[in-house]
């Protein structure tokens, strides 16, 4: 027998009063970890998004900006757009690297919509990561498939099987022959939903003629962005934002639903230390005698104090434990609750396994178990053995 | 080996001064069974208390083992105490999610003893108890219970046994043997002082000390 059989048995033997204990614990844990994992996930989830787009600087057309480039990127169209020759004269300003312009739209094919992205070479240049097996696209009608997309259509469509097949798509209220020249490696990103085409060929399916929806642009120097977006701002009708002040809006959104879980969270963290200290309460009431009897019995104080202390801590254990298992398992389903209400969503899972929330879940529950059990264990610590022993 | 020299015990209800024990002296050597009898409030809890280390004289002093308890610190009197006094309740007063075995292990864990387990195993023999080990107090009967307990008081080997009415809630064929039980006790050199009411029960003790009122009124070795 050691101490910890005795805080067990005893814990396993009251089992109603533990059981209500470690309940109030565990849920606290679970929403801690929930909202910290959830947060994680999206964050990096969009960070990736945003750094697959290899851009630092968007250019678009004045309106509102941050808006339009959430909207691309859960492949939504853009009303506004900006002639085709503002992409050289962005090319032009000193610390641009490069400029691609890009037009995005969709197609319809199988029934259903498919992102259609017009590009220029420079696109390379801002994805370097990209490996195409067959060709950039260059000629009219030629399409680079990402790998989803790809599979997808060589299982469903009949028509396309390999590089060279076409597939025939409605846009713009035309039917219109695309020829698969390439097909994109899986780069985890959007990409790998989306197809590629030349930017005329954009350009006319979607009847957005001499027009392009954003430029992305890298630059040779970072610490000189915000001149490099002044110049660009200077040519007429065009806006700049960079891509972290993207995400940052982003961010802001996402951070006033957080503030409100947090209150909840707090709240609900409070109520199980609250109970923690209520339960360690009635249980040293109503073990006053058993406390006592230990005294009688050779208990040192520091003993007595141990093992009511030890026994607030396991519970806060146990819960944090049952939490974080129940807490995985909400921010996986999480994941799918969020897509139906938020609306920019990173292609990859935003549920994921996160080391800090870990932490935060099983260190919060055992900080407040060990606040809530302090004050009792001192007081079972400190109980006069006499009336103790009296107590009914 | 217990020498109570004057001790008197004053507790203060509001401003009345109530005196539990009024200048009581006495001496009680290793081996001896005394029986303590008086009226309910007669002071003998108070008595058992102070022997037990669990409360302090107001006046005068006690001596148990050849130490003087007013001077000892708390800790060191939680130490005299392990060693050398063992309780036996009328109540019983087993932990309810302890088995009988782990209750009988409790104060040799709290004194850190190496060999709970089998000194645990020795006890409950000792005392009838080695079937009935693995059974909650909730499964025991009122005998089996008070067996559990003595066999407790007696892990620790102590010098001294202080049972409060010990058999008051158990009928009277199992009181009988709780009784015969402490006698073997003491046979083995075991001190133990018992509280009763019953004072046919008392009178064939070896001594009786009768108090009345916080006074020690008879003191009867035969």
């Amino acid at each position: 027998m050691n101490i910890f059989t005795i805080i067990f048995d005893g814990l396993r033997r009251r089992k109603i009063r533990s059981a209500l204990a470690i309940t109030g614990i565990a849920i606290a844990a679970a929403s801690l970890y929930s909202l910290v994992a959830l947060k994680e996930g999206y964050e990096s989830g969009m960070r990736s998004e945003i750094e697959s787009m290899g851009a630092q600087i968007i250019a678009v057309a004045k309106g509102c900006p941050y808006e339009a480039v959430a909207v691309i990127m859960i492949g939504g169209q853009v009303p506004a757009t900006l002639p085709k020759e503002s992409t050289k004269e962005i090319a032009t300003i000193p610390n641009v690297a490069s400029a691609s312009p890009n037009v995005y739209g969709a197609y319809k094919y199988l029934g259903l919509s498919h992102p259609i992205i017009g590009i220029e070479k420079e696109e390379l240049a801002l994805k370097p990561w990209w490996k195409i097996k067959g060709q950039f696209p260059e000629r009219d009608g030629e399409i680079v498939l990402g790998s989803v997309e790809a599979a997808v259509f060589a299982e469903k469509s009949g028509e396309f099987k390999n590089i060279g097949d076409a597939i025939t798509v409605a846009a713009g209220g035309k039917k219109v022959n695309l020829k698969v020249v390439g097909i994109l490696d899986t780069t985890g990103s959007k990409d790998d939903y989306s197809t590629f085409t030349t930017l005329t060929t954009a350009q006319k399916l979607l009847n957005l003629e001499g027009r392009v929806v954003t430029v992305n642009v890298r630059v040779h120097d970072i610490a000189k962005i915000p001149d490099t977006i002044a110049a660009i701002e200077k040519i007429a009708d065009v806006q700049a934002v960079t891509v972290a002040q993207v995400m940052g809006t982003i961010q802001n959104l996402v951070k006033a639903a957080q503030t409100m879980l947090l209150t909840v969270m707090v709240i609900a963290l409070i109520i199980g230390g609250i109970g923690t200290m209520n339960t360690m309460m009635m249980s040293i009431f109503e073990r006053t005698r058993e406390i006592g009897l230990m005294k009688a019995i050779g208990a040192s104080r520091a003993q007595i104090f141990t093992l009511f202390f030890i026994e607030g801590l396991a519970i806060s254990l146990i819960g944090g434990l049952l939490g974080l298992i129940a807490g995985l398992g909400a921010t996986l389903g999480g994941d799918a609750i969020l897509r139906n209400i938020v609306s920019v969503m990173p292609t990859t899972t935003v549920g994921r396994i996160s080391v800090t929330a870990v932490g935060l879940a099983m260190l919060f529950p055992l900080l407040i178990g060990a606040f809530s059990a302090l004050y009792p264990a001192l007081r079972a610590a400190r109980l006069n053995p006499i009336e103790a022993l009296r107590n009914e | 080996m217990l020498t109570l020299n004057s001790v008197t015990k004053v507790y203060t209800r509001g401003r009345e001064e109530v005196y539990a024990l009024k200048d009581i002296s006495l001496q009680i050597s290793q081996g001896e069974y005394v029986g303590v009898v008086g009226p309910s409030g007669s002071g003998k809890s108070t008595l058992m208390n102070i022997i037990g280390l669990l409360d302090v004289p107001s006046a005068g002093s006690v001596s148990i083992a050849g130490r003087k308890i007013n001077d000892l610190s708390f800790g060191e009197q939680t130490e005299l105490r392990r060693k050398t006094i063992g309780f036996v309740f009328q109540q019983f007063l087993l932990i309810p999610t302890m088995t009988a075995r782990q209750n009988v292990m409790l104060p040799l864990y709290f004194a850190g003893s190496p060999d709970a387990g089998k000194r645990a195993a020795e006890l409950l023999g000792k005392v009838g108890m080695d079937k009935r080990g693995e059974h909650l107090p909730s499964q025991l009967s009122g005998g089996e219970m008070q067996r559990t307990a003595i066999a407790r008081a007696l892990a620790n080997r102590p010098s001294v046994l202080l049972a409060d009415e010990p058999a008051g809630n158990l009928d009277s064929k199992t009181a009988q043997d709780i009784y015969g039980l402490f006698q073997e006790i003491n046979k083995e050199g075991t001190t133990i002082i018992m509280v009763t009411h019953n004072e046919k029960l008392a009178e064939t003790f070896p001594r009786m000390i009768h108090i009345i009122d916080g006074r020690l009124e008879n003191d009867q070795i035969k």
